[in-house]
């Protein structure tokens, strides 16, 4: 089991279509796919074997007919016989036509519901289950394709990157902390109104040995290209608060580190609006804010 | 976008230049926003019928049955009416959602999730009235296959009212699980968008932790085609158990053949005009007119044209068969319907059964909201008035005509099916408030087809 997971979003799903085709072709494993409906021709694409749910409801089924035939065969012919009218009462061949109604709905009621019971034991679906999709939009318009990273991130990266992506974040698996908060945070700062160019804050994934990482401030320009530079902090990543862009006062030093976020911030939105009014380059953007440090 | 393509004189399915994510925006802003104040109305009359309901029930069981109409010519009126009344509207959820996705109309995505929603409701309402006709409904229980040490006998298998027993909880309870598995992936966009943790928490809870893997959604659609392939039939066989009560009788004017058939296609032709009643009101009150288009409403004005004539048809073909059957007492039954005192109930299922319904002829009439409205009303009061001519007026006038005698019903007959209303429309309400109102999981996927930006684009393409 991999420790380490890429994380590639699509916003389309003809663009994941033709992202698993890439990554197929290039040979990396995709474990698991997280989409918000049924993506036609996904399941042939990731040689998911064919579900035997139908099987089992026709198992079922067969099961509810002779559950009907033997109990109705004990009650009325067995264990009761009664003379109505002189109908044909103690032979369950020739009084089955009438018998015919219960025997037919029990064999729905039996392949329907112990069909639906092994879907949600084997899909494991029930009441107090908590969801598993890493990102909650995939059940709203993104799709997301987890892959399992051994020795081969930089391949899998640049084989994403070179398809119609939405996002990619790299999770660690083993890290207590919230998979959430684990994601490349520039989404949350997109202030796609504002101009082309989003800046945030991103984690970079390797820890230092105290459990600290390396601040990182990302430039996304549209939806293709993408860098990042270091900011200089390091910073414990679960005193972060990624709403407000601060650390909580639990964090050593945290008000030093505080002030010179906030530092940061203003040169971030200040460098936007020079971006907006064509000052800077989205190449040179990174010097605007990083000049002095 | 070759594999979205679909025929361009298909009419779309989904306007307003909807992407994805606007569908869910569309589909949760019920559920997240707040009631105003006509839904508080709407639904206060609806308590209060409800809570009046309760009373004539309390009223009903306390004191006996002798509080209704009924006498000893007519022994069933009111509520069995009332039964296969409620049992035939709760039939066009399970044929919206199963038969046409066997059928593979596209349309159905749009309504399938409030006509299923409708069918669980109506059927709660028919499951009541058996149940209060027992008299003693603390033995309800007593219906079920339990051994003779009771006191009693097994039951009948033999009997059409314990076949109905079979056919009516099979149907409710698969419908409810067809109904809630489709729900599962629409309850998780909105655990998914929840903010405030109650509603998360209630949302987590009712979605079964649903995540939407490639292999869940397999099974899901693996799941809804076998249920569509297992409720289909189920569907027909429920309306012609339930008309297995009237036609192995020997009463002249039930025991014909043609029931099953007559059933079937009478509830159908009920359910889907309340859809269309239901609808009609919906799409307006929670902003769906872009899922639930003009063209919806065509489409099911159309199954109401077809239903309808082909219930015209049986009640022609039971008049020429009584004429034909050369059986006095057959003869008699159906002349004493359209002339007999009860000619006005006749005549009034009639009008709005085989008449109305043949106005869906004429395009403007059935592109027309406010006439689709009316029309789906009174195919409604209509389809009451059927159930009524069948069981009362065969049973008020037998072989013995010194027993011959009228009904009329008591205000607790009155009251009760009141308040199946009431509570009909208290569930739906509250529905609509709290449950993702459309299959957006399956809208999505015919958005790319169907859709009306994507077929302007492809239009454009190929000049």
């Amino acid at each position: 089991m991999a420790e380490k997971f890429i994380h590639a979003v699509y916003d389309d799903d003809d663009k994941l279509i033709d992202a698993v085709k890439d990554l197929k072709k290039n040979k990396i494993t995709i474990e698991e796919v997280f989409t918000p409906f049924p993506v036609h021709g996904l399941d042939h694409l990731l040689d998911l074997k064919p579900t035997r749910l139908a099987i089992a409801a026709f198992i079922y089924g067969c099961t509810g007919l002779t559950f009907g035939l033997l109990m109705i065969n004990y009650i009325m012919i067995v264990d009761w016989p009664q003379n109505i009218g002189g109908k044909p009462s103690f032979s369950i061949i020739e009084n089955l036509p009438a018998f015919v109604p219960v025997i037919f709905e029990l064999t729905v009621f039996f392949a329907a519901h112990l069909m639906v019971i092994t879907f949600y034991l084997r899909s494991r679906l029930w009441p107090f289950k908590d969801a598993e999709n890493p990102i909650p939009e995939t059940t709203d318009d993104k799709f997301l394709i987890q892959i399992p990273v051994y020795d081969n991130e930089s391949k899998i990266k640049a084989v994403i990157k070179k398809t119609d992506f939405y996002d990619i974040s790299v999770i660690k698996e083993d890290s207590n902390e919230d998979i959430q908060e684990e994601r490349n945070n520039a989404q949350g700062n997109v202030q796609l109104l504002e101009s082309d160019l989003t800046i945030g804050f991103v984690f970079h994934s390797r820890k230092y040995s105290d459990g600290s990482s390396n601040l990182r401030i990302q430039f996304t320009k549209g939806r293709g290209l993408q860098y990042a530079k270091n900011s200089g902090l390091r910073i414990f990543r679960k005193y972060w608060i990624s709403k407000k862009n601060e650390v909580s006062n639990k964090h050593p030093e945290s008000k030093k580190i505080n002030n010179l976020l906030s530092n940061l911030k203003d040169r971030i939105s200040l460098t936007k609006k020079m971006f907006v009014e064509g000052n800077v380059s989205y190449e040179e953007a990174y010097k605007e804010i990083l000049i002095n440090d | 976008m070759g594999s979205h393509y679909e025929a361009p004189i298909r009419k779309p399915l989904v306007t307003g230049n909807k992407t994805y994510h606007q569908i869910s925006v569309d589909v949760a802003r019920p559920v997240e926003g707040s009631a105003n104040k006509q839904w508080w109305i709407v639904f206060g009359i609806a308590l209060a019928l409800f809570v009046w309901g309760i009373g004539c029930i309390i009223y009903t069981i306390s004191t006996g049955i002798g509080t209704w109409g009924l006498n000893k010519t007519v022994g069933w009126a009111w509520d069995i009416t009332n039964f296969v009344w409620w049992v035939g509207i709760g039939h066009a959820g399970t044929l919206i959602s199963a038969v046409l996705l066997l059928f593979r109309q596209k349309w159905r995505m749009g309504i399938n999730r409030s006509a299923e929603a409708m069918t669980i409701f109506s059927v709660i309402q028919a499951g009541l009235f058996p149940i209060i006709h027992m008299g003693r409904p603390w033995l309800a229980y007593w219906i079920v296959p339990i051994p003779n040490q009771f006191g009693s006998l097994w039951v009948n298998f033999n009997s059409p009212l314990l076949w109905d027993v079979f056919a009516i909880s099979t149907y409710l309870t698969v419908s409810l699980v067809f109904w809630w598995t489709g729900l599962l992936p629409d309850f998780a966009m909105i655990r998914d968008r929840a903010i405030k943790p109650f509603q998360k928490k209630i949302y987590s809870l009712v979605s079964f932790g649903w995540s939407g893997r490639a292999k869940d959604w397999q099974r899901f659609e693996e799941v809804s085609l076998v249920l569509a392939g297992l409720a289909t039939p189920l569907v027909l066989s429920v309306h012609t158990i339930v008309s297995f009560d009237f036609a192995t009788s020997v009463i002249p004017g039930w025991h014909t053949t043609i029931f099953p058939p007559y059933f079937v296609a009478g509830a159908i032709f009920s359910g889907f005009a309340m859809v269309n009643t239901l609808l009609i009101v919906m799409r307006k009150v929670c902003s769906l007119e872009d899922y639930i288009t003009i063209q919806h409403i065509e489409l099911m004005n159309i199954v109401i044209m077809i239903t309808g004539s082909i219930v015209g048809c049986a009640y022609i073909t039971e008049l020429f068969i009584a004429w034909y059957s050369g059986v006095e007492y057959e003869q008699y039954a159906f002349l004493n319907r359209a002339t007999g005192p009860y000619w006005w109930a006749y005549w009034a299922m009639m009008t709005c059964n085989v008449f109305s319904p043949q106005f869906m002829w004429i395009k403007r009439l059935r592109t027309s909201i406010v006439f689709s409205f009316v029309i789906s009303i009174v195919v409604n009061i209509g389809m009451w008035f059927e159930r009524f001519v069948i069981i009362v007026t065969s049973l008020h006038r037998d072989y013995l005509p010194s027993s011959w005698t009228m009904f009329s019903p008591t205000f607790v007959d009155i009251g009760i099916f009141l308040g199946t209303i009431g509570f009909f429309f208290v569930l739906f309400l509250l529905y609509a408030r709290t449950f993702p109102v459309i299959a957006q999981a399956e809208v999505k996927t015919i958005l790319k087809s169907s859709g009306d930006n994507y077929k302007k684009i492809r239009d454009n393409k190929n000049g």
